[in-house]
């Protein structure tokens, strides 16, 4: 290695610092334990990584006693009686899964409130986004409304992944700016999509092991089943997500960061002509058309 | 099958077809895999489910191994590779969203010369190859020809791809440090 490299290897490591969880390599041959004695691979007092399980298969989760067949949302997809009892943390893992993906061409609704933080922070901001599991090369349509300040659609395909310049897509753009009482049509431009994944979120919370069960609860008249984060003492980004004890669809999240406080409430919709209108943003009446929106102004995202 | 150029089949090998011959040999590269797994997926709980689907691919993959003939090392750190890969490909939006809600994914580091320094933005504006070339040279130590095999490239390709990314991540930490 020469001097340019020891430099290199420098800046290299004060980017690259990831900290492993203790207990992690244990894990790892556990599982490699399990899979050895034929245990399909998987380590009894964790349950199967995200990729792992969706590869399986619904054939393979479904040989595993966890999957209903898919109805039309609202639908009760677990067996008779099914919810009566807790479901274990990897019984829920794998219902979630198999009811998203009954729903992946569901629309998904959000309403996110957050609180403790500043007044940009404290917004109230509703979504729309269809499909609910999107695919890389298909349509994606997001629509992001934050009362009084704006309302705006994303139409876009899906790439592979985001490129390196902060995460951009390129397609069309429909924008309500509330404070200049215009909106635009911009058929073809860069943009990020705004979007939320938190949906999926906390199935990567589940699976890393950072919640129990806190038991069966009352939730806007449905019955719910609460996860509690068990990360006490460290960074919480989740603090308690509630899921349908009947459609194991997620109803809500509660999540902390840097003191403030939000809330997701999720809504699957069918994709109906009525529910897909909802994915338009709502023009007022009297606002200007424009080329473009106005320049950004401060605290908007 | 055995040629002059390939290594003599290491005796390891045969210690690895069983179960805790295999673990032995596995467990040293756990935390290097972790360290790639996140360079290259930039989250936390998504590089701990690639290094474990890769070890129990590995596992499974042995044999392939056995007549590869090659170091352990590269082999199972291209198996990594190739899971963190199609999870990108897989996750783009997720991954894209999650580092924006979850506070987790803010780096902080109390060394005050970089606590200014915006890392996120630095360890996102890399490609996620350039990050596991970055990685896999500076803190893995490996030569560019088990680089370039572990990301399954040609040499030329690997030296290419390294050169570009220490050419990006000085240029970000420059603006990064020129920040008031």
């Amino acid at each position: 290695m020469t001097h340019e490299d020891d430099e290199v290897r420098d800046l290299v490591a004060r980017v690259f610092r990831p900290v492993q969880r203790h207990g992690f390599e244990r894990q790892v041959v556990d599982a490699l334990t399990a899979a050895s004695r034929g245990a399909s691979g998987r380590v009894p007092r964790r349950w199967p990584p995200r990729a792992a399980l969706a590869g399986a298969s619904a054939v393979a989760v479904a040989a595993a006693g966890l999957l209903w067949p898919a109805g039309p949302f609202g639908q009760v997809h677990g067996a008779p009686g099914a919810a009566a009892s807790v479901p274990s943390i990897q019984t829920i893992d794998a219902r979630l899964l198999a009811a998203r993906e009954a729903n992946r061409n569901e629309i998904v609704h959000e309403v996110i409130t957050a609180t403790g933080g500043t007044a940009q922070q404290n917004e109230h901001v509703e979504s729309w986004i269809w499909p609910a599991s999107e695919q890389p090369g298909a349509e994606v349509r997001a629509r992001t409304l934050v009362p009084g300040r704006f309302d705006q659609e994303q139409i876009f395909v899906a790439p592979q992944y985001l490129d390196s310049k902060g995460g951009s897509v390129t397609g069309e753009l429909i924008g309500v700016d509330f404070a200049s009482r215009t909106w635009s049509d911009q058929q073809s431009t860069t943009f990020t999509p705004f979007g939320s994944a938190a949906v999926v979120d906390f199935r990567a919370g589940i699976e890393a092991g950072y919640f129990r069960v806190a038991g069966i609860v009352r939730l806007d008249g449905r019955r719910a089943i609460q996860l509690n984060d068990v990360k006490n003492g460290q960074v919480q980004t989740f603090r308690s997500i509630f899921i349908d004890a009947e459609t194991y669809l997620p109803i809500k999240q509660v999540s902390e960061g840097n003191g403030v406080v939000q809330e997701f409430h999720f809504e699957f919709l069918r994709p109906t002509a009525g529910n897909l209108a909802k994915l338009r943003p709502v023009i007022p009446p009297g606002f200007n058309q424009t080329a473009a929106p106005p320049p950004p102004t401060p605290g908007r995202r | 099958m055995t040629s002059e150029l390939a290594p003599a089949r290491p005796a390891p090998v045969e210690m690895a077809r069983t179960e805790a011959g295999f673990e032995d040999r596995l467990r040293p590269l756990l935390g290097q895999a972790f360290r790639l797994a996140h360079a290259i997926l930039a989250d936390h709980h998504e590089a701990e489910d690639a290094v474990q689907e890769a070890a129990l691919l590995a596992w499974r993959k042995l044999d392939q191994f056995a007549e590869r003939g090659d170091g352990m090392r590269p082999w199972f750190l291209a198996i990594v590779a190739n899971e963190c890969r199609r999870r990108v490909r897989l996750r783009w939006w997720q991954v894209w969203r999650r580092s924006d809600l979850d506070p987790a994914t803010t780096i902080q580091h109390e060394d005050s010369v970089i606590f200014r320094i915006d890392l996120s933005r630095v360890i996102g504006a890399l490609t996620p190859d350039q990050r596991a070339a970055l990685v896999l040279r500076y803190q893995l130590d490996l030569s560019q020809e088990e680089v370039a095999r572990v990301l399954g490239v040609r040499l030329g390709t690997a030296k290419s791809l390294l050169h570009r990314a220490v050419l990006r991540l000085r240029a970000l930490m420059n603006e990064e440090n020129s920040k008031p």
